[in-house]
């Protein structure tokens, strides 16, 4: 054997279901299985601690993540710059390698730990990522929008990206809290 | 500047032959009619049957007593984030093992907290018919006190306002309010409760940016 086994409670105290067919039902596991390429993540084996929420979560991020028409290069940089803002390593970690195959670079990715400062980097963001590096700050910090921002932002994307965008942002708003407060780490 | 605007519209519409009969005409239109455009200028779905696929429209109305809410009628831009995040939020709403009660208390709370007017007044009445009083919705409008009221709320509820409002302002949530919260609720009741409360962030953060208005 090699490897730690599996951690049992979160950085809150709060019990893992088991890394097994054990962890929920098994219809629910096997859609999470497939969502995660076989295995589950310790956030699903948090979320099995209620069936119903784990479905209704899966049937969300599952939609946010492979399902909208917005360009997965904007959503992953959305998604990075909110859990550089909230300060969230386990949606950070998880999230490195997936703006890598939206298109990013790691020059992109070291920006991002700054969101502010690559707001107004034009040398590595174009001016569609940069207005989403401003939405994505002012809906995460402020939650009210400006309308300059609100305009900039309606002048690039149609509308249907642009309520997938935001949809995004304050999906992902919802999984750093969610990440935070059960204490969720990274996986071994 | 206002007053030159206003002239050249009354020429506008003098020169149009419309002026005496737009006013009227106007205020009928907005009696009978749904919006059409939202606070951030977003254009809604119509609000019939041409708001989205058939089979989601029916879902949707079915949730909601018949009707589409002027905020799914925005979710119907992208049918596929509508379709999840109609699943999450019934998931939410009618299938935990949460007590009504402490997730009503959660939603308003955040409502204030958010400044999200549009969620506390939709609420209003799921937290009446969850067993809350007048009394405790106002008192909830400044939820900071009413975390220290224990004549109006008890033991469970303060903790759910203490979790909530860390959460939601602060992100991370202090050692103490975790182990008061977890002495009180099963690890189920309490992941859902997080699970709420993450979820209802997201909710203020959509109605706030896209601006959805009231319904009339």
């Amino acid at each position: 054997m090699s490897g730690s086994p599996p951690k049992a409670v979160s950085k809150s105290g709060i019990p893992y279901r088991p890394d097994n067919d054990q962890a929920g039902p098994p219809e629910l596991v096997n859609a999470i299985r497939a969502r995660r390429g076989g295995k589950l993540l310790n956030l699903d084996r948090m979320l099995l601690q209620s069936p119903n929420f784990a479905r209704g979560w899966n049937g969300m991020l599952g939609a946010i993540r492979t399902q909208l028409s917005l360009r997965p290069k904007l959503r992953e940089v959305a998604i990075m710059a909110i859990s550089a803002l909230n300060r969230v390593d386990y949606e950070w970690t998880q999230h490195e390698s997936e703006l890598i195959t939206a298109g990013g670079t790691r020059e992109q990715l070291d920006a991002l730990k700054d969101p502010k400062g690559a707001e107004k980097n034009s040398k590595l963001f174009n001016e569609a990522e940069r207005a989403v590096l401003a939405l994505t700050r002012e809906m995460t910090r402020d939650i009210a929008v400006s309308d300059a921002t609100m305009k900039r932002i309606r002048a690039l994307l149609p509308d249907q990206e642009v309520v997938e965008l935001i949809g995004t942002i304050a999906g992902y708003n919802m999984v750093s809290r969610f990440l935070i407060a059960t204490g969720v780490e990274l996986e071994q | 500047m206002q007053t030159r605007y206003v002239v050249l519209a009354a020429f506008a519409a003098a020169a149009l032959g419309w002026f005496s009969v737009a006013p009227a005409l106007g205020e009928e239109v907005t009696k009978r009619e749904s919006k059409t455009v939202s606070k951030s200028g977003i254009p809604y779905r119509p609000d019939n049957d041409q708001a989205g696929p058939p089979d989601l429209v029916v879902l949707i109305r079915s949730r909601r007593g018949g009707k589409l809410l002027n905020l799914d009628r925005m979710l119907l831009h992208s049918p596929n984030f509508a379709k999840g995040w109609n699943a999450m939020f019934a998931a939410i709403r009618n299938q935990l093992s949460l007590k009504p009660n402490l997730r009503e208390l959660a939603i308003m709370t955040i409502g204030a907290l958010n400044k999200a007017d549009y969620e506390w007044v939709q609420h209003e009445g799921e937290f009446l018919s969850a067993g809350g009083t007048r009394e405790q919705l106002v008192a909830l409008k400044d939820p900071k006190t009413a975390e220290r009221n224990d004549k109006l709320f008890s033991e469970v509820q303060r903790a759910t306002l203490a979790l909530t409002r860390e959460m939601t302002r602060d992100i991370v949530v202090s050692d103490a309010t975790m182990k008061r919260i977890r002495g009180l609720l099963s690890d189920q009741e309490l992941v859902e409760l997080i699970g709420t409360i993450s979820g209802y962030n997201m909710v203020s953060r959509f109605l706030i940016a896209t601006g959805i208005d009231q319904e009339k």
